[in-house]
């Protein structure tokens, strides 16, 4: 409980930061609304209807995509952790695709898949794929070799070392690596919806910042970052779960 | 169970290029059933090595190892291995780390239930069972990865320094028990350390190791009647075999600097 309070105490200098700095150094909503402003509008002028339907539309895509990434990360990641060979060949690989500018092909999925949900929901599994597929990777990478020689002169198959040691102990990696892919999937299906899209709450901001009305476009980059805070969470919760054995560092 | 090493060498490969680096060369020792030998020797020498190579971790370069007359070609349930690194699993608790080399030896229910719970107190962790690893000291932690070798049931226990790490009075505390233990279990122990008095104090043989590439120099008999006390170690006995262990491991040998 402390620690939320020490969480929120965070947000707090940070909204009160904000304030100061638009009302006296930069002294134009046009180019930053002041906080105090902002909320403003979200008590008075916002239409939470179209809000509500368009956050539906950008949460589906983005939890489709979410799933589909999680589906073909995670896997990758063990066979990339496990098996040297395959390590070598496609590590690299993966480490450069993860660099790649995803913004800078954004144009050709368009044109390939259509301003529709499908592109979205690529856009979010390339994304998400590669901060979790490199996470699972380095988690089963980092076994402790001692525990393996254990297991091995208890007679154990490969098989049982991948369950019995593997793979809880790329648990708190796969749920760090989750964690990241939360905030790029968000991240990037925002823009693309920004871009090329008709609906979703990336294009309810992008409409708003056209019409330069800045302090209504705050309210749903408000509710965006509020849903990657309740995401990360609800990870964060899980994870306090299945590791309760961890000594507490805090 | 008997073991017999013959003629064993190993050498650890570096690479095509660099070839192998000799670690054993010829080591030759042989263990009664329900004999506690020691194997001492200096630092870097080859001790773990020989431990790896009668469990089957290690197959030897030349050279054979036998348990009962038979080769050993991969670990087995009849030998268990102590290591001086507890390698306890940190997501179980102690009961779930010491039936962990019963669940990949295939035991389940209620014998593993049964068998767990007396390996847990023969060790004296009763009470500490939902522990998780972080929360036991370090010599409470190698009581759990003795109890995790014993919970098998095997005819030989095989241990790598197990009390290479921890301070002297758990040392001597927990050496102590173990004896208490083999009394009670009567396996063959293969006990390997560079601590001579724990060496003495424990073995009914001393088997003295070379520098590395290691050869048995000496196997030493001790004859100090069993139940052991801590006192035995203010003994005149206790002295004379420390002293000459002690002389057989300074003592300049050919070839070496």
């Amino acid at each position: 409980m402390t620690r939320l309070a020490y969480g929120v105490g965070g947000f707090l200098v940070f909204f009160a930061i904000w304030e100061v700095v638009a009302d006296f150094v930069v002294r134009n909503p046009l180019f930053l609304p002041s906080f105090s402003s902002v909320v403003v509008a979200a008590a008075t002028d916002t239409d939470y209807g179209a809000l509500t339907s368009a956050l539906s539309v950008t949460l589906r895509n983005f939890g489709i995509g979410m799933v589909i990434a999680s589906a073909l990360a995670i896997p990758t990641g063990f066979v990339f952790g496990w098996y040297r060979r395959v390590r070598q060949v496609f590590s690299p690989l993966l480490s450069a695709l993860y660099a790649a500018p995803l913004i800078a092909i954004m144009p050709a999925i368009i044109v390939l898949f259509g301003v529709f949900d499908v592109s979205k929901v690529i856009l979010v599994v390339l994304a998400a794929f590669f901060p979790l597929a490199i996470n699972v990777e380095s988690g089963v990478r980092n076994i402790d070799a001692y525990m393996v020689e254990m297991a091995r002169s208890f007679g154990a198959t490969d098989r049982q070392i991948f369950r019995t040691i593997a793979f809880r102990a790329a648990v708190p990696y796969t749920l760090a690596g989750l964690r990241l892919a939360i905030g790029r999937g968000l991240v990037f299906i925002i823009i693309a919806e920004m871009f090329a899209s008709t609906n979703g709450i990336g294009y309810i901001i992008s409409t708003y910042a056209d019409t330069f009305q800045m302090t209504k476009m705050f309210v749903p980059v408000f509710l965006v970052v509020l849903i990657a805070v309740i995401l990360i969470a609800a990870v964060q919760l899980f994870e306090a779960r299945v590791q309760g054995w961890k000594p507490s560092n805090h | 169970m008997s073991v017999s090493i013959d003629s064993v060498s190993f050498e650890y490969g570096l690479g095509a290029a660099k070839g192998g680096l000799p670690v054993l060369d010829g080591v030759t020792l042989s263990i009664e059933p329900g004999a506690f030998v020691a194997v001492l020797g200096p630092s870097g020498c080859g001790k773990t090595t020989l431990l790896k190579l009668v469990d089957g971790l290690l197959v030897p370069t030349k050279g054979r190892v036998e348990v009962n007359g038979a080769p050993v070609r991969a670990p087995s349930p009849e030998k268990a291995m102590v290591f001086q690194h507890p390698s306890l699993l940190p997501w179980r608790t102690v009961d779930g780390n010491v039936a962990y080399g019963l669940e990949l030896t295939g035991v389940g229910g209620e014998l593993l239930k049964s068998r767990v719970k007396s390996s847990v107190e023969l060790v004296g962790l009763g009470g500490f069972e939902s522990y998780f690893p972080h929360a036991l000291s370090g010599g409470m932690q190698q009581r759990v990865n003795i109890a995790r070798a014993a919970a098998l049931d095997p005819q030989i226990l095989l241990m790598d320094e197990p009390f290479g790490s921890l301070d002297a009075q758990t040392r001597e505390d927990l050496q102590m028990e173990f004896l208490s233990i083999f009394r009670k279990t009567r396996k063959t122990v293969v006990f390997v350390t560079h601590d001579i008095a724990e060496a003495v104090f424990m073995s009914d043989f001393v088997a003295v190791l070379s520098q590395r590439p290691a050869k048995v120099k000496e196997l030493v008999k001790i004859d100090i009647p069993r139940p052991r006390a801590p006192e035995v170690r203010d003994s005149s006995a206790f002295a004379g075999y420390y002293r000459r262990l002690w002389s057989m491991l300074h003592r300049p040998e050919e070839g070496a600097t």
